[in-house]
């Protein structure tokens, strides 16, 4: 179930909403659990089986873990582990290492493997990341294992976190789980309702929209395309995966404080980075965070050589790359990223801090833009092709019509218009005060005026997010996918 | 101190229920007749694509069909649908100049299709051949039905706005890249063979250039074809035109009652309504005919066959057939559809009906605008040139 769909959106969430409101709380998580089951059934019921097996598995696992001695205990946990990576390589990645195998096979004269296509069970990245935190946690005896399989099922399966994240680790919510008395107020609900509004109108009001401009640049044959429309396509796909991805985790965040639970931050203005370092430290922060902990850390993290540090942060990222999506693009794009990291430690960081801050954030905006061309295309080659356009600087033309008669600079208003209101919202930031205004504004409600302006600026959203979810079909978030 | 901290706690409570009410709306008015009245809005205009119910089964559940028809279902049957549309539709054209539909907003609010601009530009052309070998076939059975019927044919070219008011087309188009286009390269090969034209679109942009349409609107603001106004004077010009090749005193349009309103009438604001709008864009003020066919004792209403495309339309609901024209007259829409003015109902195309019509008619009019031209006659010029070339005549 789509979060900006007709059917989330005014009647399994107002009926959620009511249910879980009214229900004691020492039934609340039951209640929550039945409502992320129905979402989960209605969205992709032939995976829901795979998903419970896999939760009672590792519930029972990590039981075992925590009561087990050497080496038994080591043997749960890497079953466990064999088990989620194993289910993630099969449903993910099975299709791509068939396809490539098939690829080679044919080259060298023998017959293809048939094989049946896998489709993806939605989410699968997501659960099975928090999944291995709660066993590694368990293994390595930061946390006690949840008593009840339902508040563990809860755990993975909380609607709202479900499909695309946060990726929240067990430390982060264990407690609250068991207990979240302190977060069931009318604060945490207004805020809440507040902050999905507005993840909601970034992926009706900004996303889509830059999505329809990003899809014609992109469809253009790369032949014809002028280098003015390869810049605006990538600038227009950078605010649609912004926008759309942080709305989806706004909402998520939205929908976990209206039921007392504070999932970490996703996003914190990620377009103001001064290099790429940063940028990691502003996108994507619950998988930046989990890559740390659970993958570069173990690696040996800082505490090793020079060559080993690099290998490690290059691994790290191509394993992020390929985590986002079985494809050699997603692959190109994580190493473009970590070759970018290691320039960081080089001398890259050194020469941005010289430039200042304008000059670094326009750098890195620029970097940041050629790594979402490779996520975007479909190919490789169209990567490439795109991005040798974007700088060969032969037609600066940027119009995107393809019709015949228009002028070559034309851009429809609605285009400019949303550009530059992504734009503002992308960088505004960049000046500390807004950033700190913004965030007492999102969390404070002590005072009436500031209650009654949230609420005014949600209904006036809610309302015109309404207007456009009946009118326009349903568009699936980009991370929905992963 | 508490005081102030219960008030805003009611304050909040407050909030929170109206914003979740916000929420349960679409749910509410599906089950309320009270929200129902409050929220109605004019039904939307246009063609909307049917959707089937799902029926619930364990296969359709599993496979995700049910949930994804039960979308569409949800939104088409939402309570608020109409409302909704239309409000996004207002919040697209006021904020982001846009309009959802096949059409293009151009100088000064003018509307316009994108087919008639594209036309205009000369960039649907159909080839030279292809307008050669069909301006001859007419040539043909001009002469043939003149000859053995004693029947005109006649090529009337309704106006393209695109024309008449190039100069509000959009400020997009780059108007140096025009050619010339079908309605060109036709009308020279008409005169070239001497095929009998009644040219609305040049008559109109001329009237348009000379008047700027100070006292009569001729092509709406807000609409795709002429006025009803300009239509009713072009129905009176085919004829009179007709009148004086037959040499009969045909009833003509009587001009003396003009009601002026800025309430449309006909197709004048056809655009307009088809962007479903919550407020309609602000109107021009209209003339329309009253009253125009009074003299009609004594005089001869010639039967015209008229075949053309949806500028017909203004003609047939300003009830010209039936009111200027015979009772042997009809429309063929597209040369598909084919109505009479006495009878109700459509009927598809019938040839022997069609034949006896074109046997007994003082004229066939084709009236086709120039966007239309590049299906010119929608099979009609090729049917009869092979009718009458086969048996040199109907008879077959």
């Amino acid at each position: 179930m789509v979060f900006s769909s007709t059917i989330f959106l005014y009647y399994f969430l107002p009926l959620f909403l009511i249910s879980y409101w009214l229900t004691p709380t020492k039934y609340k998580n039951g209640t929550a659990l039945i409502w992320s089951l129905l979402f989960y059934m209605w969205g992709a019921p032939q995976f829901v089986f795979v998903l419970l097996a896999s939760v009672a598995a590792d519930f029972f696992l990590a039981k075992k873990i925590n009561v087990s001695a050497q080496p038994q205990r080591k043997w749960y946990f890497l079953i466990s582990i064999l088990f989620n990576v194993g289910l993630l390589f099969y449903f993910k990645y099975a299709n791509f290492f068939v396809d490539n195998a098939n690829v080679l096979l044919e080259k060298i004269g023998m017959t293809a493997v048939h094989w049946t296509k896998l489709a993806l069970p939605i989410g699968i990245s997501f659960f099975t990341f928090q999944k291995i935190s709660y066993v590694v946690d368990v293994y390595q005896n930061k946390h006690q294992p949840l008593k009840k399989i339902s508040d563990f099922a809860l755990y993975i399966m909380l609607f709202p976190q479900l499909i695309a994240g946060p990726i929240v680790r067990y430390g982060e919510i264990k407690e609250q789980l068991e207990d979240r008395s302190n977060n069931d107020d009318l604060d945490h609900k207004l805020n809440g309702l507040f902050r999905f509004t507005i993840g909601l109108s970034k992926k009706m009001l900004i996303a889509n929209q830059m999505a329809e401009l990003a899809d014609s640049i992109f469809a253009l044959p790369l032949e014809t395309l002028t280098t003015g429309q390869s810049w605006l396509g990538a600038l227009a796909y950078s605010f649609q995966i912004y926008f759309d991805f942080s709305g989806y985790s706004d909402m998520a965040i939205g929908l976990g404080l209206m039921m007392g639970f504070r999932f970490p931050e996703n996003f914190n203005a990620p377009y103001i980075s001064q290099s790429i370092t940063e940028f990691w430290r502003r996108w994507h922060i619950t998988l930046s965070n989990w890559m740390r902990d659970y993958l570069y850390i173990p690696l040996g993290g800082n505490r090793v050589g020079t060559f080993r540090l690099y290998s490690n942060l290059c691994i790290v990222f191509l394993i992020s790359g390929f985590w986002h999506g079985a494809a050699w693009t997603f692959i190109a794009w994580g190493a473009f990223h970590g070759f970018f990291l290691v320039l960081d430690r080089l001398f890259l960081l050194q020469i941005l801090k010289k430039i200042g801050k304008p000059l670094s954030v326009l750098f890195t905006f620029i970097i940041t833009l050629v790594g979402w061309v490779i996520f975007r295309a479909d190919t490789m080659p169209q990567a490439v092709d795109y991005i040798f356009r974007m700088f060969e600087a032969t037609n600066i033309n940027w119009g995107i019509s393809v019709e015949k008669g228009i002028y070559p600079w034309f851009i429809e208003y609605r285009f400019k218009f949303i550009l530059m209101a992504a734009a503002l919202f992308s960088f505004f930031p960049i000046f500390g005060f807004m950033e700190k205004w913004m965030n007492t504004f999102l969390q404070t409600n002590k005072d009436t005026q500031i209650v009654i302006i949230k609420a005014i600026i949600t209904l006036v959203l809610l309302a015109i997010c309404m207007t456009e979810v009946i009118s326009t079909g349903v568009n699936p978030f980009i991370y929905y996918r992963f | 101190m508490k005081l102030k901290f219960e008030k805003n706690q009611v304050i909040k409570g407050v909030c929170l229920t109206l914003l979740v009410l916000l929420l349960m709306i679409p749910m509410l008015k599906e089950h309320s007749p009270i929200l129902n009245r409050e929220l109605n809005a004019s039904a939307l205009k246009g063609y909307f694509e049917p959707i089937e119910r799902p029926a619930f089964s364990l296969k359709n559940w599993w496979s995700g069909a049910f949930q994804n028809s039960r979308e569409e279902i949800l939104k088409r049957d939402l309570g608020i649908r109409s409302f909704a549309f239309r409000v996004n539709n207002q919040l697209h054209h006021a904020i982001l100049k846009e309009i959802r539909t096949n059409y293009i907003e151009g100088k000064d609010g003018y509307l316009f299709g994108k087919d008639y601009i594209e036309d205009y530009m000369g960039f649907r052309y159909v080839g030279d051949n292809n307008m050669r070998y069909q301006t001859i076939q007419i040539k043909y059975i001009s002469d043939k039905l003149k000859e053995l019927f004693d029947v005109e044919l006649i090529v009337a070219i309704a106006p393209s706005k695109a024309y008449v008011l190039k100069e509000k087309l959009p400020q997009k188009y780059d108007l140096n890249q025009k050619v010339d286009g079908n309605y060109e390269i036709y009308l020279a090969e008409l005169e070239r063979l001497d095929i009998k034209v009644l040219d609305f679109n040049k008559y109109l942009t001329a009237q348009v250039k000379e008047t700027g349409e100070k006292e009569h609107i001729l092509m709406p603001k807000l609409g795709i074809h002429w006025s009803e106004y300009a239509a009713t004077l072009a129905a009176d010009s085919i004829t009179n035109y007709i009148g004086q090749l037959k040499e009969k005193d045909v009833v003509r349009v009587n001009q003396d009652e003009i009601v002026k309103t800025t309430k449309s009438r006909n197709q004048d604001e056809d655009i307009s309504e088809s962007m479903n709008l919550l407020y309609p864009l602000a109107s021009q003020k209209y003339s329309y005919l009253e009253n125009f066919a009074r003299d009609t004792i004594g005089k001869y209403k010639p039967n015209i066959v008229l075949i053309g495309d949806s500028f017909g339309w203004t003609l047939w609901s300003k009830e010209i057939p039936h009111k200027l024209w015979g009772e042997e007259s009809l429309f063929l829409y597209y040369y598909y559809n084919l109505w009479i003015p006495n009878e109700h109902d459509v009927q598809k195309t019938n040839k022997e009906m069609l034949v006896t019509y074109a046997k007994k008619a003082d004229a066939i009019v084709l009236l086709y605008t120039p966007m239309t031209m590049e299906s010119w006659g929608s099979g009609f010029i090729e049917r009869f040139y092979t009718m009458l070339k086969k048996e040199e005549g109907f008879d077959e």
